[in-house]
């Protein structure tokens, strides 16, 4: 009896030794997936607050952001997706043009506990675009101006518009020019461009001098388009409905006529390449992705700037400057008239963050 | 009852055969199961180790911006850590009060061993102005609590009046990064060149002696150059006790590749 009480003893022994090393590769095992649980948790939080970032980045509503008072924050978002991952947002103005966007995500359990939490700071500077407005053209393509065309770098107030405009400035060039750039006035004397003087040369100016207006990529305007034409029968013009300017309509490019329901309108307009707007009005920025043609009875007050040849004819009009890397031409009785007005005009809405100052991330626990 | 004796002896000799194979099958049993713990424990030992560099690599290099690599080298790296973030209420030529409910960071800083950078507010470029941290005291803001850094900057570099009422400000030191060799193991280590501390162990130990780091510039090509670097690459491998069989070894390695945000063209 005595022995056998002594193998189940012993028995039992290496049974408990066997289970206390096993529970402790359990509790190991256990550890290190609890920790790869929470590594993953951590990346997935940090690619999330990242993600977010970039997507209020390219989000950016100027409007919304200047509804801030200098020094005031807000939560401008919260998302709880995927379960698990919740992800707030906030903005923070710092100064006129200076803010700080805010992102922090964390990764709970399905209880709510907390497992892992990244958060960043995005320094965030608002740029605005600069256009030159001491010329009605500016160019380092050919330049070709027929005899009933018109250029005049005389400043121009638009009818109405005394109210929101300075006095106007003295005059300017009408045709600012690249070094090598051709000039060629076909009316007699030259008399149909006017300025003081009216051609210049310019030996700074280089053949992509429209892809960067101040701190503006081209491209990030064409990124901030609120209206795209691109069918050559739209006629583009105001649409309103009585008082009311019917702001999302495709072909809306705003009203320059004062006290018009959309004269408030001042659109960001791109066009397609090779697209030939064939008459209407607008006012704002224009922008040709490649060749540009203006006919009929277009009027624009503003800025137009393409990557292609710009051609005016007909009765097209310009009010403001046009901006012409690859060349432009004028026919028929189009006409380009500097006015600082509607430049000015056209830009004092467009603000646009930038994305990638220098230290913009700042990544916090 | 003589039957009974020679039964009882028979019991004996029987017990102690199955008693000496159920010890040998147990001891075989423990030695077999304490191997495969220790294998286990060593492959969860070089995993963690595995992820604590790669973390750490992560957090230390990962918003390094143009000029914060200050050397690059195979078994070492000198960067500018910007360890620490805040919101300054005031700024100065000669202090800044940086907002206590903005800190963001694992330490108080501290004179004579870290330095500061403060947004310079100018727009559309956007720069930071640097300055040491020679005082750190506490203040108010508009009654709210502060920390005043004495310093010294360049306040020509900041926007002119009115600035923004609020700046970004960093905190940073130089510290370094080494892959090094102690009692024949190697390790990651790090240590802050700013307080002249030693290095100190971080993750390990790997399998040495090959150098651990290596850098990219914007296209992937090897870049010496620290100004031109746009990837910071870390391959690390290890070694450790296999359970397959007494003295077997396994041998894992992992890289790491992390590109600072704020190296981005």
């Amino acid at each position: 009896m005595s022995q056998r009480g002594s193998s189940v003893l012993v028995v039992l022994l290496t049974m408990l030794v066997l289970g206390a090393l096993g529970a402790l590769l359990v509790a190991r095992v256990w550890s290190s997936e609890r920790e790869g649980i929470v590594g993953l948790a951590l990346a997935r939080a940090r690619i999330s607050a990242a993600a977010e970032s970039e997507r209020m980045l390219a989000g950016w509503r100027p409007p919304s952001a200047e509804s801030l008072a200098v020094g005031a924050a807000r939560e401008v978002g919260l998302t709880r997706s995927p379960p698990g991952l919740t992800t707030r947002d906030s903005l923070l103005r710092l100064g006129e043009d200076l803010y700080l966007l805010g992102v922090s995500s964390a990764q709970a359990r399905a209880d709510g506990g907390l497992i892992a939490r990244a958060g960043l700071w995005r320094v965030v500077p608002v740029r605005r675009p600069v256009i030159p407005d001491s010329q009605a053209v500016r160019s380092a393509g050919p330049v070709t101006v027929d005899s009933s065309a018109r250029v005049s770098g005389r400043d121009t107030v638009p009818v109405g518009w005394g109210s929101a405009c300075e006095a106007p400035a003295g005059d300017a060039p009408g045709i600012v020019a690249a070094p090598s750039s051709p000039i060629i006035v076909t009316c007699p004397s030259g008399a149909c461009v006017a300025g003081t003087p009216p051609e210049t040369r310019d030996s700074t100016l280089a053949a992509d001098f429209g892809e960067y207006l101040g701190g503006v990529s081209l491209d990030d305007l064409v990124a901030g388009a609120t209206v795209r034409l691109h069918d050559p029968a739209a006629i583009p013009g105001p649409v309103d409905s009585g008082a009311v300017c019917l702001v999302s309509a495709a072909t809306n490019l705003g009203d320059p006529v004062a006290g018009s329901a959309c004269f408030d309108l001042v659109p960001l307009t791109v066009a397609d390449s090779g697209l030939s707007i064939p008459g209407g009005l607008g006012q704002g920025v224009l922008i040709g992705r490649g060749p540009l043609v203006l006919e009929g009875d277009f009027a624009f007050f503003g800025v137009v700037v393409a990557r292609g040849l710009i051609l005016l004819r007909d009765r097209a009009r310009v009010i403001g400057t046009v901006l012409a890397p690859a060349g432009i031409k004028l026919e028929g009785a189009s006409e380009v008239r500097r006015s600082r007005c509607a430049v000015q005009r056209a830009v004092a809405g467009q603000r646009w963050p930038d994305r990638n100052p220098a230290r913009g991330w700042i990544f916090r626990p | 009852m003589t039957g009974r004796r020679g039964v009882v002896l028979a019991d004996v000799l029987i017990a102690m055969v199955v008693l000496g194979l159920a010890g040998t099958l147990c001891a075989r049993s423990v030695l077999w199961y304490a191997r495969i713990l220790r294998g286990a424990q060593a492959r969860a030992g070089l995993e963690s180790a595995f992820a604590v560099a790669g973390g750490y690599l992560t957090a230390e290099v990962g918003a390094l911006a143009p000029g914060d690599l200050l050397y690059a080298a195979p078994d070492s790296l000198g960067y500018r850590a910007i360890w620490g973030s805040a919101l300054a209420c005031r700024v100065a030529g000669g202090e800044v009060l940086v907002l206590a409910g903005s800190w963001s960071g694992d330490r108080l800083p501290q004179a004579g061993r870290d330095s500061l950078l403060v947004f310079s507010g100018r727009s559309p470029a956007g720069a930071w102005v640097p300055g040491p941290v020679t005082g750190v005291g506490r203040s108010a803001c508009d009654g709210r609590a502060a920390l005043r850094l004495t310093t010294q900057l360049d306040t020509t570099r900041l926007a002119p009046a009115p600035r923004p009422a609020q700046l970004p400000v960093l905190l940073s030191e130089h510290r370094q990064l080494r892959f090094y060799s102690s009692l024949g193991d190697w390790w990651l280590g790090a240590r802050s060149v700013s307080s002249s501390e030693g290095i100190q162990p971080l993750a390990g130990p790997f399998a040495g002696p090959r150098p651990p780091f290596s850098y990219r510039d914007s296209t992937g090509a090897p870049a010496p150059d620290p100004a031109r670097v746009r990837q910071i690459v870390m391959s690390l491998a290890g070694e450790a006790a296999a359970w397959s069989s007494p003295g077997a070894r396994f041998r894992d390695s992992l890289t790491f590749i992390v590109t600072p945000a704020n190296l981005s063209p």
